[in-house]
């Protein structure tokens, strides 16, 4: 579901409730992904029924379930779906463009944009800016490679 | 396959499991209700909505809008402007899926070894997956502008005056490598991971077969990497066909109109529609429309072909 042909409704949605140039602007329309749900929902498909009916035998209902057992199982999938919606939000560029009109409510790409926009004629300052917003991403990219290519090679899998 | 319906639960229990029943219901709405409300507020509805906005017109500085009827898809998709953005993101998706799919597929084969230091490459390649498109387009725009580049110096003539992003016959190609560079990580480490689906057993007949190395990359590995290369390419064209931050960042739609993509034309700073909702949201309907399109197509159209193995 492309988002890029939702985003003139979403910015009035987000105009008439006063949530331009707020934190729930810019994040509440990412609260829940539809990614994020068949991701999830793979991993608990692959749980063995022996497991729920053992489980209920130990006397746990649906909510224990999910907490006692199905969700540690899925917690490398999990693991990766934070990091793949760390990442994808931290350089997510139309949404906090349209949704922030104030500096103030610059995300650092949106920031980068502006100070791309101020600063043109002062490449250096332009490119420290890239510096510093490329490096917390590579660092966790160094740490986390395992997990990242997990989250972008599951829609690859057939199912 | 036997399922455990509710006709094997004996008689003297059944009012119990309806009760049950009628609370796991009651369970199930209230773990779905926070994902549901979101994916209808902020996806569902926006769609709907979009759909109908699109008849509206309004006048220029936005307001007074008035519903000017169905037709007016017909003639958003007919219009002069519509149909030249149509045609800068066709050329954007011709110009960057191929290659990009060409480029990441002989970078995953290249380190596809078990040699010591390959572990190295693999990060380098995979890195730019972590790059915003406003890192990869600024970083992009000071190796291509004249004025401080140093690509511009090496290749000389229209990269120097007036520069690969000012001249109407290179903008859109200098736009495309930047947004290669940036996808090619993803490819990387999706064709990787397709690499390593594939069975030994399989390379080792091909081996004893005496099939070359390119016989067994045509006949082994380009054939089982058919389901990996469909799911990248469907991907590379949506971005493709999404994407916005590189044509805003590097030529604002410029020079005159030959990298305003469809995007371009709908969100821009510079675009003649920027207060009209009603034909952005026309047009962002129609390039929804295009999308899944294309999708289907490529889907039907390659899965026939498409070996999944089993």
């Amino acid at each position: 579901m492309p988002f890029e042909a939702t985003v003139v409704v979403n910015r009035s949605t987000m105009q008439d409730l006063g949530w331009l140039n707020s934190y729930q602007g810019l994040a509440v329309p990412f609260l829940a992904t539809a990614f994020g749900t068949f991701l999830v929902r793979q991993v608990f498909l692959t749980l063995p029924k022996e497991l729920r009916e053992a489980a209920r035998m130990d006397g746990l209902g649906h909510l224990g379930f999910l907490r006692e057992v199905a969700v540690p199982l899925a917690r490398p999938t999990l693991g990766a779906l934070a990091l793949f919606g760390f990442l994808s939000t931290w350089n997510q560029y139309l949404w906090p463009t349209s949704v922030s009109t104030e500096d103030d409510w610059n995300t650092v790409q949106s920031g980068l944009r502006a100070l791309s926009l101020a600063e043109l004629d002062k490449p250096n300052l332009v490119i420290a800016g890239t510096v510093i917003v490329a490096m917390p991403i590579f660092v966790i990219l160094l740490v986390f490679q395992r997990q990242l290519v997990r989250g972008l090679t599951a829609g690859a899998v057939k199912g | 396959m036997t399922r455990r319906g509710p006709s094997r639960v004996s008689s003297h229990a059944h009012g119990r499991s309806h009760g049950r029943a009628r609370r796991d219901w009651g369970l199930a709405a209230a773990l779905l209700a926070p994902s549901l409300s979101i994916l209808g507020v902020f996806v569902l509805y926006p769609l709907g909505r979009a759909i109908l906005l699109g008849r509206q017109r309004c006048d220029p500085s936005g307001d007074n809008c008035r519903t000017n009827g169905w037709h007016q898809y017909v003639d958003v998709f007919r219009s002069r402007e519509f149909q030249q953005a149509f045609g800068v993101t066709f050329r954007f998706a011709l110009m960057t899926v191929p290659i990009g799919l060409v480029l990441g597929v002989a970078l995953a084969v290249l380190v596809d070894k078990q040699l010591r230091g390959m572990g190295a490459f693999r990060t380098i390649f995979s890195s730019t997956v972590a790059t915003s498109v406003a890192v990869a387009s600024l970083m992009w725009f000071f190796l291509l502008e004249p004025s401080v580049g140093v690509l511009a110096d090496w290749i000389g003539g229209t990269a120097k005056n007036p520069g690969l992003l000012h001249s109407e016959g290179t903008a859109l190609w200098a736009v495309a490598v930047s947004s290669i560079w940036a996808n090619l990580g993803f490819t990387f480490i999706v064709v990787t991971a397709g690499l390593q689906g594939i069975p030994a057993d399989l390379y080792e007949s091909a081996y004893v077969d005496g099939a070359s190395g390119w016989m067994r990359f045509s006949n082994v590995t380009f054939p089982m990497l058919g389901p990996t290369l469909l799911f990248a390419s469907v991907v590379l064209t949506g971005r493709a066909f999404q994407s916005y931050g590189e044509f805003d960042l590097l030529t604002g739609g410029g020079p005159n109109g030959s990298t305003t993509s469809l995007t371009y034309l709908i969100y821009g700073n510079n675009s003649l529609i920027k207060n009209d909702q009603g034909l952005q949201s026309a047009s962002a309907v129609l390039l929804f429309i295009v999308l899944l399109a294309l999708a289907l197509l490529q889907i039907r159209g390659v899965e026939k072909r498409v070996h999944y193995g089993n």
